[in-house]
């Protein structure tokens, strides 16, 4: 394999952008430690890793919002002396947001009026003619955009407009973080033409992804993360995208998962879900057994955040049927649905799942404090030594069962998600990004705790972005598109590539591949057109 | 491995209580400064003039601790205290065979005020900050038109005045009303299901939703409970004025707030202590009296009173908390740079 810089050649004078020793912590996260990293003028360099390698937060350091422990951040050959977003833009950094950064009740026009320096800025009152000829230049279908408030756009269009936006300011480097997940092949395409006229033109390129043969084709070079550190940097022209997986993973991933225990347990269906609709999904249809682990898998925006919603009874199904342990549920409430032993482990874990807050031992014991209590007195010690015992299982490092969660790491934040599961023994778990922001040795305990519950007789439905993931824990895998099951993959067919080739392919399509649609957003708007 | 001894427990819970601790050094300094320079408010009628007024500050201080605690904040406070002494008046018709009626009628009309404001915050999810003023409008309007129909020189039952002025261990009867309703909440927080799931609510609203709680019925708890003892508060000063006129509720709009702040509660929610904000209630009563023992205008007073409340809130709660994180960041970083990373799991279970 290629290590190290495919060439030294270039002079530190020429490089837009330099990291240069760069460490950070959170709390008792590391999320980057003595990291280096360059770009150079004309050059597409991607930064590849999985979610939590610390991507976000070399992004976040160059571009000024968080503040290095250690190490030096240079744009354009001047060095950035304080955590300043406003300064960096000013040396000639842009960056084009993940999560957007657009006023949604504004209209096109003026966000982009405000994405301007002021040097650049029209005349206030011929910024839509401005706006309309910028945008034109992006392959972005302009005739209705710049007097739509940004909020309207739909998830496709907010992201090639968040590239457009950064491009205003004429930067010298622009960053990109994961500016392909809403979008599908010919958005992709249109976006990478994009980047290659910015090529073109000596503009610097950072492009954040995880979806490898994107950044195959587009990049010069990548760099892969791993855990915070470098893995490396490799030409684009003389890697596999097998090697980058190597670099990502970093480790035989097989290994890495729990093995289903072959029980002897009769099955029985625990979760039937008959023509399930709801908001954006459905109808679906789907059934588990005990001790089945279930994979939903499918590109981001296809109905998964929805279709878990109305399972937890979040929001109520607007047709269909649920049954749980034979028991019909209407699903108007949580409540109802933690009663029928439905639990929710949700994604986003501090504002969804945890009370930051409070202590671990509270956390855990959220929905199982009856068992806890006699009348209405709680049994103090009872609920310390249980939860001190999932504490030493489950390997959550905190220093006492009082210390709040939100001094824990992402991983052991998860883990007493994760515990809550085994006080109230649930029978069906959804599992929503269980390893979202977990570093990778808790990844494992995770995986192994989810796993026995399944072999307890529960049943676990796993929401996963990562093909790996849902590959190594799944019994199965449904494929979701557009919010309809697609297909399924059966357990003997199950492997990362599989997966990805069923989420790329996306619903009804042959082979000989006469569009590829279903991957994103349906609205968005396609001009193809050869440039 | 960790274990639940670990010597970091202590740092915990160090961390845990700190947002508390600034309440009991005002507290310490009030006490110095008042001793050397207006001991008269250490006088045993100084002190008696706090431990009453005190006392009516620490009751509706707890009610309004239960409405921060579940995510909100109660402006209807003055109205629903009002009721509460204009009702025992009412309902006591000077009558010692009447108290008890008068009382439940207070805190049972209080409760009503309560759930209207629950059920329009908790269940409708409107503002709480303009729901409570706009319900507390119409109480204090309604209370008025209440006081205009029995006469002007009518006061309390006179067993019930009578019963105030006796004292138990040298403090008067309110005191200890309010020590027992703060040991109430301290026990229910710390013992009972109710309290723990009232905490939890008030700390993560929506993660609450999401684990199956009812965080509705807690929410409408919350006002209820707080407006009864609003009311509890607004019967006992009544015993003390006799005849207590229609803005006696008044002082009790920013009083409460300033005594939970200061008491180290979390204006997010699910964060507060009961012990605290009765104590908070004490410094403010204690730093009352002071001023009017070392005769500042009544002007000035309300000025020192209003700056107290904004340094209260710069060193309390919430960004005590921060503060202590960062200093935790700090001393954390070399140390846990060194750490190799977490044992590999290559191996596989078992």
């Amino acid at each position: 394999m290629n290590t190290g810089n495919p060439d030294e050649g270039s002079s530190d004078e020429d490089l837009v952008l330099t990291l240069s020793g760069v460490s950070r912590q959170f709390g008792a996260v590391r999320a980057l430690s003595n990291v280096s990293f360059d770009c150079r003028p004309g050059e597409v360099h991607a930064l590849v890793g999985e979610n939590g390698s610390g991507k976000s937060t070399l992004l976040g350091v160059a571009s000024g919002f968080v503040d290095p422990d250690l190490g030096k951040v240079q744009i354009g050959g001047k060095t950035l002396r304080r955590d300043s977003p406003a300064l960096a833009r000013k040396l000639g950094l842009a960056m084009a947001y993940q999560d957007t950064s657009l006023i949604q009740a504004e209209p096109v026009k003026n966000n982009l009026f405000l994405a301007a320096p002021p040097g650049k800025r029209p005349p206030y009152w011929r910024r839509k003619k401005w706006a309309r000829r910028l945008l034109g230049e992006f392959d972005l279908d302009m005739e209705l955009f710049p007097d739509s408030p940004a909020g309207f756009l739909t998830l496709a269009e907010r992201q090639l407009f968040e590239v457009a936006k950064a491009l205003v300011s004429d930067p010298k480097v622009i960053l990109l973080d994961e500016p392909t997940t809403a979008l599908g092949p010919d958005e992709v395409e249109s976006l990478h033409r994009t980047i290659a006229r910015c090529r073109d033109q000596g503009i610097g390129v950072v492009y954040v992804s995880h979806r490898l043969p994107e950044v195959l084709e587009i990049a010069d070079r990548i760099t892969v993360l791993r855990d915070g550190e470098t893995q490396g940097t490799f030409n684009a022209k003389t890697t596999t995208e097998h090697e980058l997986v190597d670099l990502i993973v970093g480790r035989p991933f097989e290994a890495a998962f729990p093995q289903p225990s072959v029980s002897a347990q009769e099955k029985s269906e625990v979760l039937v879900v008959e023509g399930l609709q709801g908001q954006s999904f459905g109808p679906v249809s789907f059934t588990l057994e005990s001790g089945e682990v279930v994979g939903i898998a499918g590109a981001e925006g296809n109905g998964q955040p929805q279709l878990f919603d109305t399972l937890s009874g979040r929001t109520p199904p607007r047709a269909g049927r649920v049954t749980v342990d034979g028991k019909d549920l209407t699903l108007i409430s949580t409540h109802e649905a933690i009663g029928a032993g439905v639990m929710l482990l949700p994604g986003d874990r501090k504002n969804e799942a945890l009370m930051t807050v409070l202590g671990v031992r509270v956390n855990a014991t959220v929905q199982s404090i009856r068992q806890f209590s006699r009348l209405l007195f709680l049994r103090r010690r009872a609920e310390r030594r249980e939860v001190g015992n999932l504490v030493e299982e489950l390997e959550i490092r905190t220093p006492s069962l009082e210390q709040p969660v939100e001094f824990l790491s992402g991983g052991n934040q998860q883990k007493v998600a994760v515990s809550r599961t085994f006080l109230k023994k649930p029978s069906v778990i959804l599992a929503y990004e269980p390893t979202q922001g977990v570093d990778v040795g808790s990844r494992f305990d995770i995986y192994k705790a989810l796993r026995a519950r399944t072999n307890d007789g529960a049943v676990l439905l796993v929401k996963s972005s990562d093909p790996l993931e849902l590959a190594g824990l799944c019994d199965r895998v449904l494929v979701l598109s557009r919010g309809q099951i697609i297909e399924e993959i059966p357990g003997d067919e199950l492997n990362e590539v599989r997966i990805v080739e069923a989420i790329v392919r996306g619903p009804g399509l042959s082979r000989s591949g006469q569009s590829s649609l279903g991957v994103a957003m349906p609205k968005a708007p396609t001009r193809v057109e050869t440039p | 491995m960790t274990t639940t001894r670990s010597p970091s427990s202590a740092l915990t819970s160090f961390v845990v209580a700190s947002r508390y601790m600034p309440v009991y050094l005002a507290l310490i300094v009030l006490l110095v400064v008042a001793s050397i320079w207006a001991p008269a408010t250490l006088s045993r009628a100084g002190l008696s003039a706090v431990a009453l007024f005190g006392t009516y500050l620490a009751i509706t201080a707890l009610g309004q601790m239960l409405v921060i605690m579940a995510g909100g904040i109660d402006l209807s406070v003055p109205g629903t205290f009002t009721l509460g002494a204009i009702v025992m008046v009412g309902f006591g018709q000077q009558t010692d065979e009447r108290i008890w009626i008068a009382i439940l009628a207070a805190v049972g009309l209080a409760a009503l005020v309560g759930l209207v404001n629950g059920i329009i915050i908790g269940g409708l999810k409107l503002n709480a900050l303009i729901v409570t003023l706009a319900v507390g409008q119409v109480v204090t309007g309604i209370v008025n038109r209440y006081h205009k129909t029995f006469a002007i020189q009518s006061s309390v039952p006179s067993g019930l005045a009578d019963w105030m002025t006796v004292r138990f261990l040298g403090i008067s009867r309110p005191f200890w009303i309010g020590v027992v309703l703060t040991a109430l909440f301290i026990f229910a927080f710390r013992y009972t299901t109710v309290g723990r799931r009232f905490q939890v609510v008030g700390a993560n609203p929506v993660a609450s939703l999401v684990s199956g709680l009812r965080v509705n019925l807690n929410q409408i708890a919350a006002y209820v409970v707080a407006a009864m003892l609003y009311a509890v508060a607004g019967v006992l000063f009544a015993a003390l004025l006799r005849n207590p006129g229609v803005t006696i509720g008044a002082p009790y709009l920013l009083g409460p707030i300033a005594a939970v702040v200061i008491g180290g509660a979390s204006l997010t929610g699910g964060l507060a202590s009961p012990l605290s904000t009765w104590a908070a209630a004490f410094f403010l009563a204690g730093l009352n009296q002071m001023m009017r023992v070392m005769g500042l205008p009544t002007a000035l007073q309300f000025v020192v009173f209003g700056l107290v409340i904004i340094g209260g809130m710069l060193v309390s709660g919430d960004r005590i908390i921060k503060g202590v994180e960062q200093v935790l960041r700090e001393r954390r970083r070399p140390t846990r740079i060194e750490k190799p990373a977490k044992k590999s799991s290559i191996d596989g279970p078992g």
